[in-house]
């Protein structure tokens, strides 16, 4: 079996970087809102989560390296997870659930004041962050009307994440001051930003059961 | 053909993110070594920027590289992006500025891992056709694993970065000996010309719709490891 990289449709088309039309589609436009606030908070947790053990929590340095070992090793069961819910509840409904849950949990980060309470939110937070990556590319096929603009779609859709990850980042390491400890203001930043991001998904949950309902009463 | 296998395409697809996802997804560790040791004048904020623009770049290259893709230079992707990651990693490792750190890790490993980035989703996807979205969660499951390669407690040293790149390195050397491809003689116009694994042993040829054999086929060359 060889991979046959000429899978995809070779017109001219899925072969643009832009595509204007797509900033038309109210549904398109709320995913890349969606992805855009999302991705704000997305690495941030990941960048600060040793930094906060050792300056806020008084972790020792070789704790609060394995931490983030811990973060990623709880996204594996998060993952698996993921696509088995995803086929039986729908994957709008699971990246809905899955985002206000990380809003949630990162809002939360406030109250955590020990290592042990610390461990138990990064356990959490990384079972709940972990279908968001996996599930925002698997969304695109069901918002275009066709299979030729995935390709651009996806490329646009991503471009928009990473304008999140340019905003989010800096900012939230300019909220932080490592001296006095001072972490409240990143995390209530990530916090709001992630559910704003969970309220994109909401729309764009209805606006798809709308149109699925619109199409199955056509038929 | 030893590539033709489902899994060891699978261990190829989980290599390569375990490479450049883990690398990012490990920056945090990275991130309190530079304020604690290595960048303690410059302030953390200013240090946050190595993340950001490794993490942009990562995204921006993934969307930049899919119409590279598309045009079949597959190889291309991955011996460029894979060079610039152990590059980057090794220049990493004698680096004791804020601005080499940025251009290291930010830039050097940020463009290399966003060229590995389509290669590895694609590959998979393309691999694998009954059970797609099960392989695809596998691959990205290599994120975690590669973390866990990535994290360094209880410090960085350079001796640890470089045996990292020669981690790296040989992940790189697993893909390269087994991405084997056919390049058709009869489409003068695209580089490949590949058969459909879906249609069983009828290798019918995407871009001249002709029976492809070894005849009109080659194996590129690959180097004997």
């Amino acid at each position: 079996m060889i991979p046959h990289t000429k899978q995809r449709a070779r017109t001219s088309e899925s072969r643009r970087l832009f595509d204007l039309k797509a900033l038309s589609e109210p549904m398109f436009v709320i995913y890349c809102l969606a992805l855009f606030f999302m991705w704000i908070a997305y690495w941030v947790p990941f960048f600060i989560i040793p930094s906060f053990a050792r300056y806020r929590l008084g972790a020792s340095s070789t704790l609060s390296f394995y931490l983030l070992a811990v973060a990623h090793a709880a996204t594996l069961p998060g993952r698996i997870l993921a696509v088995y819910a995803s086929t039986r509840y729908g994957i709008p409904q699971m990246l809905l659930a899955s985002s206000i849950a990380t809003g949630v949990m990162l809002s939360a980060w406030t109250a955590v004041g020990t290592i042990n309470a610390y461990i138990v939110w990064i356990s959490i937070l990384g079972l709940a962050m972990a279908p968001l990556a996996v599930l925002v590319p698997a969304i695109i096929p069901q918002i275009c009307h066709r299979k030729e603009v995935v390709g651009v779609r996806m490329g646009m859709a991503w471009a928009s994440a990473s304008f999140g990850v340019l905003v989010g980042t800096p900012a939230s390491g300019k909220l932080i001051n490592v001296e006095t400890g001072s972490f409240w203001k990143a995390q209530v930043f990530i916090g709001v930003a992630m559910l704003a991001g969970s309220a994109c998904v909401a729309f764009l949950w209805r606006a798809i059961s709308r149109r699925d309902k619109l199409l199955a009463t056509r038929l | 053909m030893v590539g033709d296998s489902s899994d060891i395409n699978k261990s190829r697809c989980v290599s390569d993110f375990v490479e450049h996802r883990g690398f990012l997804s490990a920056y945090g560790s990275y991130q309190i070594y530079y304020e604690s040791a290595l960048l303690k004048e410059t302030s953390p904020a200013t240090i946050t920027w190595v993340g950001t623009v490794e993490g942009v770049l990562v995204i921006l290259g993934g969307v930049a590289s899919g119409p590279v893709y598309d045009r079949g230079f597959v190889r291309e992707l991955l011996l460029v992006g894979s060079a610039l990651v152990v590059a980057g990693i090794i220049l990493l490792s004698l680096s004791t500025k804020f601005y080499q750190v940025l251009l290291t890790q930010g830039f050097c490993v940020g463009i290399g891992s966003g060229m590995l980035y389509t290669p590895s989703i694609a590959l998979v996807s393309s691999c694998f056709h009954k059970r797609r979205a099960h392989a695809i969660c596998l691959a990205t499951c290599g994120t975690a694993f590669g973390m866990s390669t990535s994290v360094s407690p209880p410090c960085l040293a350079t001796t640890y970065l470089r045996s990292h790149a020669v981690v790296q390195n040989l992940t790189y050397y697993n893909r390269w000996n087994l991405i084997p491809y056919r390049v058709c003689e009869a489409s003068s116009s695209d580089r490949f010309c590949v058969d459909d694994p879906s249609a069983g042993n009828d290798h019918t040829c995407r871009t001249c719709h002709r029976n492809v054999d070894h005849d009109t086929t080659y194996e590129a060359t690959r180097p004997n490891l």
